[in-house]
Order: C-alpha cells, then structure tokens, then sequence
C-alpha cells in the first residue's frame, strides 16, 4: 500500500512541478481554477416570495432528490456496465510493467486501479460547483449542499468499487456477464414501472410521480438508492431508513474490498491487451488482425470515395474512407437520442405557448455539445503522416476537420426535419438551425486544436476538464448571441434581431478561424509528442 | 529453480506457444532463441503471469503467480514503458518500496544509474527519457530488488555500445554470484560464452535444447546450431540433429509446415 500512495503522490507532484516548465498549460490551470472561483461570488439572486416560497417549499426538494436521484441511477448503470466488459481499461502501460511484476496482490492492484480512477471521477464531478448558485436559490444550508457533494462523492467511489466487483466475478463466466447485464436492465425498468404504477394509482401525472419519488421502495436500489436516502436524510429532515442508507452505503464497499482482495483472479492478460494501442510482438499483430477481419468482414466493402483525393484535400477522403469501412451505418447514438428527445419534446409541446424552433435548437446544442468531441482534426494529429505530407497547412487543418463537423451536423437533420414538419414550424428554419449548428461545431473544434496544442493530447483527465472549459466558454458568445436574437425576434418579432443572429454566427466562424491558426502553428512546429 | 511443463498459449486459433517443457537449474544461465514470431516474448510472459495460460509453471516449488514468486523474480520486458511523470530516482525508489527491500537500496539504485550513466539524469522525468535510456532504467529496476531469477526479454536493443558491454558484464556477475537468468533473444551473441543451456523456438514449440558442454564437445558454435535447427529443409534437420532435439520433431508432421513456412 506504501509504494501505491508513493506512487500517486509522486505523480501528483510531479504534475504540478511540471507546469513551470510549461506556460500553456500552467495559464490553462489558472484559468479553470479561475473560473471555479468566479463560481463562488455570483451573488444569489432575488426572487418574488411566491417563487421563494416555492423554493423552500418540499415540492421543491422532491425535485432535487429526484434529479440527483436519476443521475445516480445513470452513473450506476455505466459502473455496472463497465464492470462486464471483458478487459479492464483502467491500466496504463507502466502498470503493466511495474505493478504486474511486482509482488502485489491482484487484487490489490485491481483495487489501486479502480480506487485511482475516482480521481478522473471526482474531477469530472468539478461542474456540480458550478451548481452551487442553482442550489442557493433553492435555500438549501450550506450542509444540505455538503451532504449532496458527500453523497456524489459517495457514489462514484462505491461504482468503482462495484465495477471492480463485478468484473472480479464475471471475467471468466459469460454467464455471470449475463446475469450482471440482466441487474443493470432491471433496475432503471423496475424504477420505471414503480413510476407509472404510482401514476396510475394517483390518476395524476404530477401527484403520481412525487409519490413515486417519496417512495421508501426506492431506496432498496444499491448505490443510487442509498445515496437518495442519505440526500432525503439532509433535504426532508430525520428518518430512520436515511440513517440505515448511510450505514449500507458505508459497510458495503468495505465488505465488497475485503471479499475482492481474498479473490484469485487472473485480468493481466485482459488488462494488457486493452491498453497495448499498438501490436508489438507478431503474436500481438496477429490477434489485432484476426480481430480487425472479423470485426471488417461484417461490414461490405464500397467505393468510398478514396480516389477522388488530390493533393491537400486527400486527407479529407482518407477519414472518409476509414470512416465508411469502419462505420457505415448513418444512422447512430448522437442521431437516435436527438430524434427521440426532441421528437418527444414536439409530441408533447405541440400545443403549447412554449413551442418554438429556439427551445429545441437550445437543447440540441446541448445534447450535441457532450457529444461533438470527436474531432477529426484531433485525430489526423495524432497520425505523424499528417505532419510529413505536402501542402498547404491552412489546408490541411481545414480539410482534417471538414468530416467531422458534416458528421455532426448529420446527427440533427432527422431531428429538425421532424420537429419542423410537425410543428408545422418555416422549413427554412432546417438549413439555419444547422449551419447555426455548424459554426457551433467549428468552435468546439476549435477548443480541441487550442487543447492539443497545449497538452499534446485530449486523454487525460484534466485535458479533458480543459477542454470541456474551453469549448463552453468558447460557445457561450456565439450561442448566446443567437439565443438572444432568436428569443427577440420570437416574442418581439424586431428584425434587428436578424442582426444578433448573423453576429452570432460571425463570432463563431472567428473563433473557428482561431482554431485554424491554432493547428496551422502546430503542424507547422511538429508535433510535441 | 524454473519448471515448465505443458506450457501452451492460445491467441485464437493461433498456437503462440505450443506444449512447452522447460527445467533451468539453479544457478545457470539459459538462453531462449528463435526466428521473430517464435513465441519467446510470449513464454517469458506466461513465466511472469502476465498471460493466462494451460500448464503449470514453478519457480523454486512456487506458483508463478503467487506473491511470493514475484518477490524472488526480475523481468526486463521487450520494449520498457515508464511512468512519463516518476523521475528515474523515483521509479527505483517506488521498486524498493514494493519488494519492502532495506535500508540498503539506495546504495545498490546509485551504483546501477552509474553503471548505465543514468547518474546525473536522476531527476528527469519517465516521459522525457530516450527508448535507449528507458532501456537502462528498465533494467536497472529489474536488478534493483537482486531477484534470483531474472527473465530478459530483448535485452540488447535500443541500447548504446557502452550500456551493451556494461550489460554483458552484469550477466557475467549476475552468472557469477548464483543468479538464473532466461535471456530471450535473436541476437545470438547476447551472452558471448556465458549461457549454460539453450532452448530453440520456432512456430510456438521448443524445437531443440542443448547444453553448452555438448556443443563445445561436439565443436559447433550457438550460431551452427541455431541455423542446423531451423534450417529450411526437414531432412536437413533430420540429419543434422545431433543434440536434444525435441522427440516430437521425427514423427509430428506439423513440423513439416513449419519449416516450409519459414
């Protein structure tokens, strides 16, 4: 245990001492930091007593347990999941060398691993400060938002440990995979069906769903249930069964390390062949290849466009052509998700006053911001080909990025088709909703360039966390802009508000020729790697 | 001291190792050779229980995946991979603290760096080290904990002329004081006169093994051996044979593929 937490320690150390050295990303720190801190001075604004009322009333604090309540429940499902996948990818290649060999128990390795993992977990946690105003509003003491970071924390520490736990008994048996898989389904249906049962019993949406979300039942859920009993403990005042969550959420990890460490099991293999990126040995290369025709052999061969490629604009059809052998299903995650949503937001607000194209364009953005970091650009990167092949480097950048942002605006053409027509919204509205949403995609591919540049990859956590900071603030004029010239022209029709839309979109545009420049310097310099 | 009986890996319908028995005594020096592909990095890390594998390996009676098999083993894998933010002081440091080693690894870690002329590089990072120097840091954490069995993979490469010969005499000392060692290499010159024994790979099996007394009696060099066993032609290998080869080989008609493949 000593040479772990030497370990971690060091590395710790060692990253902060490295900032010195490396102005990027120590003005990078210092502006995430700063940003945090801004979060703690936005004064709480005042509210009218009817809506202050409401803030303190229960109802209120239903809606809190609720939404922490669904999160958790997410977050449970994905450990869970984590834990069946049939390599642990939680090991970096050091590991391998230094705590593989070492005489370490598995076990405790596993352990280290998952445990090392909260880090990434709790860092990735940093947005609920960003909360701590909506919380204020909602007149919570500063002990009921302490008990709701408490019980995140809680959480994300026991999914580590159950994802640790789950894989512990499941590598070897496809059965237990299985069984595991069947748990992770039951659970969100079983809460779901309690839900509707409520429903019906209460012959009320509203009523049916707050009784629901009062339900003492839902506290038999491992993990997310317990943490809802510790959070309702703070939030609604004593009870016995908040104190008995507390008791299981504290007993159980300890129990489920104690048994993972007296176990037997044997990942190495698995945990290497998850993080060797690249076949070595002929035997490695020979499994990736089989894996690689297996994985290809489903998929038919086309004409992908390859040969179309002339001089800079070939690196464009080249991720086409990998893109379409890899995936050639339009049809996708982001696509689905943003079909169903905002078609059900259309279905369910059709006759509302609150039907408009900027609501759904605004949630869009949303949904679309968590899942548009997959530039192209990162990726051509990270590839030293790109580097050595002739051109023009403004061209290059462009034409690495060009796949990605079309994918991306694919994504909402579905969507916004479906909301328009049934809303019976303008059908011009498609085209400008996604070239709005395009210009919004330059951007986020402009935060990953201005990130990769500084950290010399977007993997780690805090790169991550970086990014993540620099695409929202680097989204917030442009988007805002839009918003507010869309919201005028809907409720005031002022068609300067065309203006502020237009501006919007410049904005946008300026910061995706920021990202431009960004990656011309780099590729210009070689890569830091 | 290493025994190996009916060792065989799967990769898929890939046999990277094939029905292995292996023994290495006490105190000698065994050499693993054969052509790229051959299955030796994949053996050394069945040895270390870093792959699953059917068969039983022991180190001195221990299970080679107990706790206690990996106090009493070093390994120096094929290509060295450093923790990019750990200093080389802090690698050998973290090493110590793992085996629980005394007091006295300070001593051995200051001696090693100087040997490898990583003495005034203490306090670079693990990210910022040449393949080269990682090589030497590698080999230095592996030595650090003194193990009496210590598996190199590879050794030789990436390494500068100086560090081969500093390494060269570190198998020669190592042979000296009672060390094992399993050196796994196609460089045949790796160890110049010091192995003990040889076991030759190829397409996942150990195809011959011989000891160097014999060869020395017989006045063949490893190099006359290593090319009379893997040898294009069967009946070549057939005939040329002269030492243990593996029983199999006359009668198993896989070898008949194998050597046309080559």
């Amino acid at each position: 245990m000593q040479a772990f937490v030497y370990l971690k320690v060091r590395t710790i150390i060692n990253w902060f001492k490295q900032l010195k050295e490396k102005p990027s990303r120590l003005i990078s720190v210092l502006f995430y930091a700063g940003l945090l801190g801004v979060v703690f001075f936005i004064p709480n604004s005042d509210s009218s007593p009817a809506e202050s009322e409401l803030m303190q009333s229960d109802f209120s604090r239903y809606i809190i347990s609720a939404v922490f309540f669904g999160i958790w429940l997410i977050l449970n499902a994905f450990a869970w999941h984590s834990g069946t996948k049939s390599g642990v990818s939680i090991f970096t290649l050091p590991d391998t060398q230094f705590l593989f060999t070492a005489p370490f128990k598995p076990a405790s390795i596993l352990l280290y691993g998952m445990i090392s993992q909260l880090k990434t977990s709790l860092l990735s946690s940093i947005f609920l400060l960003y909360q701590i105003p909506t919380l204020n509003k909602f007149y919570l003491s500063s002990g009921q938002i302490t008990t709701i970071f408490a019980a995140w924390i809680m959480t994300i520490f026991f999914n580590h440990i159950i994802s640790a736990f789950v894989y512990a008994i499941s590598y070897k048996s496809e059965k237990r995979v299985k069984i595991v898989e069947i748990v992770i389904y039951a659970i969100p249906i079983l809460s779901l069906l309690l839900g509707f049962f409520f429903v019906l019993k209460e012959s009320d949406v509203l009523n049916g769903l707050t009784q629901f979300i009062q339900s003492k039942i839902l506290y038999l859920i491992p993990g997310a249930g317990w943490a809802k009993g510790i959070l309702d403990l703070a939030l609604l005042g004593f009870n016995w069964l908040g104190i008995v969550c507390l008791a299981v959420f504290i007993f159980v990890p300890i129990v489920l390390m104690r048994i993972i460490y007296r176990m037997d099991i044997d990942y190495y293999e698995d945990a290497m062949s998850m993080i060797q990126a690249t076949p070595n040995s002929p035997e490695q290369q020979a499994i990736v290849q089989e894996a690689q025709r297996k994985a290809y052999a489903k998929f038919k061969v086309r004409k992908t466009g390859i040969n179309k490629g002339f001089g800079e604009n070939t690196i464009f059809y080249k991720q086409l052509c990998e893109y379409r052998r890899t995936r050639p299903r339009i049809v996708g995650f982001t696509m689905l998700t943003l079909f169903l949503v905002l078609g059900v937001m259309a279905v369910i607000l059709i006759n509302s006053e609150t039907n408009n194209p900027l609501l759904y364009w605004g949630i869009s953005i949303v949904i679309l911001f968590f899942s548009a970091f997959n530039s192209t650009t990162i990726k051509a990167f990270a590839d030293d080909q790109f580097f050595t092949l002739p051109g023009n480097s403004t061209l290059k950048i462009i034409y690495s990025g060009v796949l990605g942002i079309i994918l991306a605006m694919l994504d909402l053409i579905p969507a916004y088709l479906f909301v328009i027509i049934y809303s019976g919204f303008n059908l011009l509205l498609l085209p400008i909703g996604i070239i709005l949403s395009g210009s919004i995609f330059m951007v986020i591919n402009s935060a990953q360039i201005l990130t990769y540049r500084i950290f010399g990859e977007v993997k780690s956590t805090f790169s991550v966390m970086v990014l993540l900071t620099f695409s929202f603030v680097f989204c917030l004029p442009g988007v805002g802009m839009i918003l507010a010239g869309g919201y005028f022209l809907v409720s005031f029709g002022a068609y300067w508000a065309y203006l502020l839309i237009a501006g919007g979109f410049f904005v946008n545009c300026l910061l995706g020729l920021v990202g431009i420049f960004t990656g011309k310097k780099y590729l210009e310099e070689g890569p830091t790697r | 001291m290493l025994k190996i009986s009916q060792v065989t890996k799967n990769y898929g319908n890939l046999k990277a190792n094939d029905n292995i028995n292996i023994e290495i005594p006490e105190k000698s020096v065994a050499l693993l050779v054969g052509p790229n592909g051959a299955g030796k990095s994949t053996l050394l890390k069945c040895i270390m229980g870093l792959l699953r594998y059917s068969g039983e390996i022991e180190i001195n009676g221990l299970r080679n995946k107990s706790v206690e098999a990996k106090r009493i083993m070093g390994y120096v894998p094929e290509i060295p991979h450093m923790y990019p933010l750990l200093t080389i002081d802090e690698h050998l440091e973290f090493t110590a603290r793992a085996y629980k080693l005394d007091e006295t690894w300070r001593e051995r870690a200051d001696n090693l760096l100087k040997r490898f002329e990583l003495d005034d590089k203490k306090n670079k990072l693990g990210g910022t080290l040449s393949k080269g120097m990682q090589q030497k840091l590698s080999i230095c954490v592996a030595l650090l904990p003194e193990p009496d069995f210590i598996l190199f993979d590879e050794p030789l490469i990436g390494l500068d002329p100086y560090a081969i010969k500093q390494l060269k005499n570190i198998f020669r000392e190592l042979a000296e004081s009672g060390h094992s060692l399993l050196i796994s290499t196609h460089i045949l010159d790796t160890v110049d006169e010091l192995w003990d024994q040889v076991f030759i790979m190829d397409h996942g099996k150990v195809v011959a093994n011989g000891e160097k007394s014999e060869l020395d009696r017989l006045g063949k060099t490893l190099e006359d051996f290593f090319f009379d066993v893997t040898d294009n032609s069967l009946t070549d290998v057939k005939s040329k044979l002269t030492l243990n080869s593996d029983p199999d080989l006359n009668s198993n008609p896989d070898i008949d593929i194998a050597t046309e493949q080559d």
